[in-house]
């Protein structure tokens, strides 16, 4: 322990050695506390219920509707409620006014939102699981082949939902500003799907197969749809991230590659 | 030894001057820090806690200079800190929201943290309504969930604004145990309006009014400055700055000086904060109007 005498002539010591942070560790141990905030989330519970009861109405029987509701049913349901509650938990320290005093805890803010990020990936895993648990149940037939660049879309594109409403909570702190981005997401999808129909956040997987379930059709590449949603992901996971870094170039950086992966991917899986 | 050294530090909120120069030091015990309303005490424990920066004027807290990243980082892994209003996640319970504390104080091992969380809760006498949801809870038992966050990790440095608003009588006697036990070896900064509290559990009071340090010494010092300046009478006396009657049927006075005749009473600590803070008052409307 050293000693010096202070302004105010009073003896001023430097106090006991720190506890090591553990940084990854209570990222993923917050993160984990997050995917259980998000998935308790009121609208995302109800998006879940409304899967369920949508299988309770039966699975569709013709190859092409059974194909397309294994693979996007969950995207639908799961995807903007996903987006909401995400949001919510990750604005809930501000609207709580949390915010005022927790910066008093020793966690960077970077490690924060690294949490939520973490959380995405977590509610990615759940949809895998209800997505795998939907096709072993009610995926029976033969005609259209299910690949696991199709179905991996699904948690992909669930996670995406997660950190873009993470993104949006942290670079547009609003109220209204996530259903604004929600509409603008509707609308240029409405706009992909009839326009270009492989460039919306969901692509019917269908018309991908090359067994001439539709004739005509030439399908495009699963693999790169799924590079090319995983680079929107990526995008919004640097956008999270731009308000808590000092080094800002380095998410302006690997958002700038995303960004360009998104625009090869999308040109390639056409 | 002193952990916490605020030197003529002051704060502005836009044309508001929430400190004007606050000096004090502490070290291992418990701090009082007291004041009227719009003194500038939550503004002064912000600046403690980390949260705000000082506009003017030198923090060292811990031996380290908050300003410097680094520092800053290693003071509050070694601080507790109860806001005047914190805003809780009320989803969770009472459980879980410590639990999301202690890993924002960046406790890793699950274990470890868990017991440390019972440790606190039970602390706080909060075991029964542990798995309960924050907002199940009266007013009184959130203000002890905030405690119980604050004192995760056992922080060498401890700052509780207003800590015992809204405890019951039985809760605020157990929390001066809690607090005098934790004084014992470790800082503890509270601001309070509870002078009793104050004259209670802490060895060293500051008093600030209108952004400045008024008083910094033992409440003791306090109270004497008191001294000559209570009395009992049986109607309100015209030197009376104050008065009250009592239960017993007196008028209790504070003012100038003791009249002639009157009984003069042993001032306590409240009656001196009263004569300090109403002569800052009277001084400064006397300025004003000259």
């Amino acid at each position: 322990m050293s000693a010096a005498p202070d302004v105010l002539g009073v003896e001023e010591t430097r106090v006991r050695a720190v506890r090591l942070p553990a940084g990854p560790v209570t990222v993923m141990e917050l993160g984990r506390v997050q995917t259980r905030r998000i998935l308790r989330h009121p609208a995302l519970l109800v998006s879940l219920v409304w899967v369920v009861l949508g299988l309770g109405f039966g699975f569709p029987d013709t190859p092409y509707e059974q194909y397309s509701v294994a693979t996007g049913m969950v995207i639908f349901m799961m995807g903007p409620a996903t987006f909401f509650a995400a949001n919510l938990v990750a604005t809930s320290g501000r609207r709580s006014s949390a915010d005022e005093w927790t910066p008093a805890l020793p966690m960077p803010a970077l490690r924060r939102t690294a949490a939520l990020l973490v959380a995405g990936v977590g509610l990615g895993a759940v949809a895998l699981a209800i997505q795998l648990l939907l096709v072993a149940v009610a995926y029976d037939q033969p005609v259209l082949e299910l690949r696991w660049t199709h179905v991996l879309s699904v948690p992909v594109a669930i996670t995406g939902a997660a950190v873009l409403g993470v993104a949006v909570a942290r670079l547009l702190p609003w109220p209204g500003a996530p259903l604004l981005v929600m509409a603008a997401i509707t609308v240029a999808n409405i706009w992909a799907s009839n326009n270009e129909v492989f460039l919306g956040l969901y692509v019917d997987f269908a018309q991908w197969t090359d067994n001439d379930a539709i004739p005509g059709m030439h399908p495009g590449s699963g693999a790169w749809h799924l590079v090319y949603l995983a680079a929107f992901v990526g995008l919004a996971a640097f956008g999270a991230v731009l308000r808590d870094v000092r080094r800002v170039w380095l998410p302006v950086l690997g958002g700038a590659a995303c960004g360009a992966l998104v625009l090869v991917a999308g040109a390639l899986q056409l | 030894m002193t952990t916490v050294q605020v030197t003529e530090v002051a704060k502005s909120f836009g044309r508001t001057q929430a400190l004007a120069g606050a000096t004090f030091a502490a070290g291992t015990g418990v701090t009082g820090l007291l004041g009227p309303n719009g003194a500038g005490k939550t503004t002064l424990l912000r600046i403690l806690a980390t949260v705000t920066a000082p506009g003017e004027g030198r923090v060292r807290l811990l031996g380290r200079d908050p300003r410097d990243a680094q520092d800053r980082l290693e003071i509050r892994r070694r601080l507790g800190y109860l806001p005047q209003e914190p805003g809780f996640h009320r989803g969770f319970t009472v459980t879980e929201f410590v639990d999301y504390v202690a890993i924002l104080k960046e406790m890793a091992g699950r274990a470890e943290r868990r017991a440390e969380v019972r440790r606190v809760v039970d602390l706080v006498g909060l075991t029964e309504v542990a798995d309960r949801r924050i907002r199940a809870l009266s007013g009184g038992m959130r203000r002890r969930v905030g405690v119980a966050q604050a004192l995760l990790g056992e922080p060498e440095l401890v700052v509780l604004d207003e800590p015992t608003a809204g405890l019951d009588p039985e809760q605020r006697l157990r929390f001066r145990d809690l607090l005098s036990r934790i004084g014992e070896d470790r800082t503890v900064v509270l601001s309070t309006h509870q002078t009793e509290d104050v004259a209670a559990l802490c060895p060293h009071v500051v008093v600030l009014d209108g952004g400045r340090t008024v008083f910094d010494g033992t409440p003791s010092a306090l109270t004497a400055t008191a001294d000559g300046r209570v009395w009992l009478s049986d109607e309100r006396s015209p030197q009376a700055r104050l008065a009250w009657r009592t239960p017993d049927g007196d008028v209790h006075n504070i003012g100038d000086q003791v009249p002639p005749g009157a009984r003069a009473l042993r001032p306590t600590l409240e009656d001196a904060y009263l004569l300090l803070v109403g002569d800052r008052a009277r001084n400064s409307a006397g300025e004003a109007a000259a």
